[in-house]
């Protein structure tokens, strides 16, 4: 479940979930929501995504940017994430997706908010009786 | 005078327009605020930005104080409209104190035209600007997609770049600040990603608060000042308002991951994660600093263009020669940078990394640095309001070399959040709105329309009043929106 929340000069998201691969789905869906609204979609193509962090935070961080890169920078606009697994080896934080989608096209697709980045701003990943719970706030 | 209370801080009056944070809790140097009481209350009551002030004084290395901006609100790290200068030898470099949008900033230029003679082609006017400027999110900029290499090359040359491949003129070098190139400038240190980022984007607006506007000169303050600068009552002037896109919010975001593990490596302590810096001089601040700079001479290039796309529209609407136009840069300034510059600490010259996030150079009469031209008068500041009020010129003077480190106030701020603007306006005729108003909007989103209407920001000549008042930037001139273009 994500929430869009407003912030005076910013945007976000408050993002729960009953698991941590759950909470990561749910917040790209709720980037996709605020980033195109409405805007249909469609999976005609399918990209890979492989992120290492340091940490949990980190590493939503980076997934988020890598959606908005995709989208900002090489026009491709995500329909959906098939897979999602993420592992902890060491010091370091995993993750694995896969994702279907669609070049951009402005007739069907509009962009609402150019999303400048995906903060660290109070960003951090909770666990409360059993829900993972997260706030993002995106610089826009 | 009196004190007012942020938590447990006490908040000193110290003349009508400024008030002292005495140090605690491990401050540094004190804070310094320059706002009016009423504004000051209800800066304390918005958001946390009194405790980044507070936060920013605790930097190793920071000098005098921690200063905010009457427009200061809450940002990433430091305060928007804050302003801190630290050693080069024991102080940091922090970019939450540049921001995301490295060297957004403004440009304003003059014309030959008055309203009388734009008035009835204003509306072929603000749609020619429209389609040769590319706005909003996605747009691809008026040039070729452009190679890594010659990317590199914008970030190496700033504006001089655009003027030699015909966007401008030499001479608009000498009106931008820093002359269009900050020399420290590494594109070696930007990531690929952040390059593949600005490789279609050099001549484009963005979207947000940025925009392109077409606007009167509607008062003038100061006439000596106005002359020198080339503006007269009822003259027409174009505002460019944007940055260096999404190049520098890559360049940002890689460094802060950079700067947060070197905070850690070199045993910093702060009191907020995104205060993230390392050492002026360590490879890591080196890097960023010379990231930075790159970035901020990409925005240099950027808006050359645009201003250069600015006047070719006015030529095709309006179907008048270059020479009848007399379309001239008056001058470019940056509102989100980090500088090395040459300040009075304890009486003595000392170089130092001047952080102005959501803050304006407002260097005084006679500086070194002051274009030749404005040298009698003082450097000219340029403070954009919202799109339906009006904006300021006003000249740099010596009191802000003394207390602000030649900074002043950037812009008006929101009060309303986008998400509330954009309730409040829907089912509305918002461009019907702005018309009455006497303002033509063109936009890519009525989305941007709603977010970005004049009462969802505060009253930017408050924020002038303030700083005229204290002495730190003398006010011009004020421009009033007529033609507006946004993302």
């Amino acid at each position: 479940m994500y929430r869009i929340i407003a912030h005076t000069a910013d945007t976000g998201l408050e993002v729960e979930a009953p698991s941590l691969e759950e909470l990561f789905r749910e917040a790209a869906k709720g980037w996709k929501v605020l980033v195109l609204e409405d805007s249909p979609t469609r999976p005609r193509e399918q990209k890979r995504i492989r992120l290492t962090a340091s940490d949990r935070e980190d590493l939503l961080v980076q997934w988020l940017s890598e959606l908005n890169f995709l989208l900002n920078v090489r026009f491709w606009v995500m329909h959906d994430v098939i897979s999602l697994q993420l592992t902890h080896r060491g010091e370091h934080w995993h993750l694995q997706a896969e994702i279907t989608g669609e070049p951009f096209d402005d007739k069907r697709h509009y962009i609402y908010f150019e999303i400048k980045a995906v903060t660290y701003h109070q960003l951090q990943i909770r666990q409360e009786d059993g829900t993972y719970k997260t706030r993002i706030i995106f610089d826009i | 005078m009196t004190t007012l209370t942020y938590r447990d801080v006490k908040i000193e009056q110290i003349d009508e327009v400024t008030w002292i944070i005495p140090p605690v809790k491990g401050m540094r140097v004190p804070g310094k605020i320059y706002a009016s009481r009423k504004m000051l209350e209800s800066i304390i009551k918005e958001d946390e930005s009194i405790q980044q002030v507070i936060n920013v004084a605790t930097l190793p290395g920071i000098q005098k104080y921690s200063i905010a901006m009457p427009d200061i609100h809450w940002g990433y790290g430091f305060p928007i409209g804050g302003v801190a200068a630290t050693d080069l030898d024991s102080g940091v470099i922090s970019p939450g104190g540049v921001g995301y949008d490295i060297n957004c900033g403004v440009r304003l230029a003059r014309t030959n035209l008055t309203l009388e003679e734009v008035e009835p082609r204003l509306e072929k006017l603000v749609q020619t600007l429209f389609q040769n400027v590319p706005t909003g999110v996605g747009a691809h900029g008026a040039l070729r997609k452009l190679s890594r290499q010659e990317i590199k090359r914008v970030l190496r040359d700033g504006a001089a770049w655009a003027v030699e491949y015909g966007y401008g003129y030499p001479e608009d070098l000498e009106r931008t600040e820093e002359k269009g190139r900050l020399q420290m400038a590494n594109p070696e240190a930007v990531s690929p990603r952040a390059i593949e980022r600005g490789q279609d984007q050099v001549g484009t607006l963005g979207s947000g608060n940025h925009f392109l506007e077409v606007q009167v000169v509607q008062e003038i303050y100061d006439a000596a000042a106005a002359e020198a600068l080339g503006l007269f009552p009822g003259q027409i002037v174009v505002m460019i308002h944007c940055g260096s896109r999404g190049l520098g919010h890559q360049v940002c975001e890689d460094y802060l991951r950079v700067l947060a593990n070197a905070t850690s490596k070199y045993g910093i302590v702060l009191p907020d994660k995104q205060l993230a810096c390392a050492p002026i001089q360590s490879k890591e601040g080196q890097n960023y600093l010379g990231a930075m700079a790159a970035a901020a001479n990409f925005a240099w290039a950027n808006r050359q263009v645009i201003m250069s796309l600015a006047r070719k529209s006015f030529m095709d609407a309006l179907g008048i020669s270059e020479k009848e136009l007399g379309f001239r840069l008056v001058y470019d300034v940056c509102h989100n940078i980090a500088k090395i510059e040459e300040h009075q600490i304890n009486g003595r010259t000392k170089k130092v990394c001047v952080h102005r996030k959501g803050a304006t150079r407002a260097f005084p009469p006679g500086h070194p640095l002051t274009p030749e031209v404005y040298r009698s008068v003082g450097q000219p500041v340029l403070v954009p309001g919202d799109m339906g009020r009006y904006s300021f010129v006003a000249v740099g003077t010596e009191r802000a070399m003394d207390e602000t480190f030649g900074s002043t106030c950037h812009g008006a701020g929101r009060v309303k959040s986008r998400h509330q603007a954009l309730k409040e306006g829907k089912g509305k005729d918002l461009i019907g709105e702005m018309r009455k108003q006497g303002v033509i909007v063109q936009a890519r989103g009525m989305r941007t329309v709603a977010e970005e209407m004049p009462h969802a920001y505060k009253d930017v000549s408050e924020v002038v009043d303030v700083m005229h008042r204290a002495g730190i930037s003398k006010k011009v001139a004020k421009l009033k929106p007529i033609g507006v273009i946004k993302g």
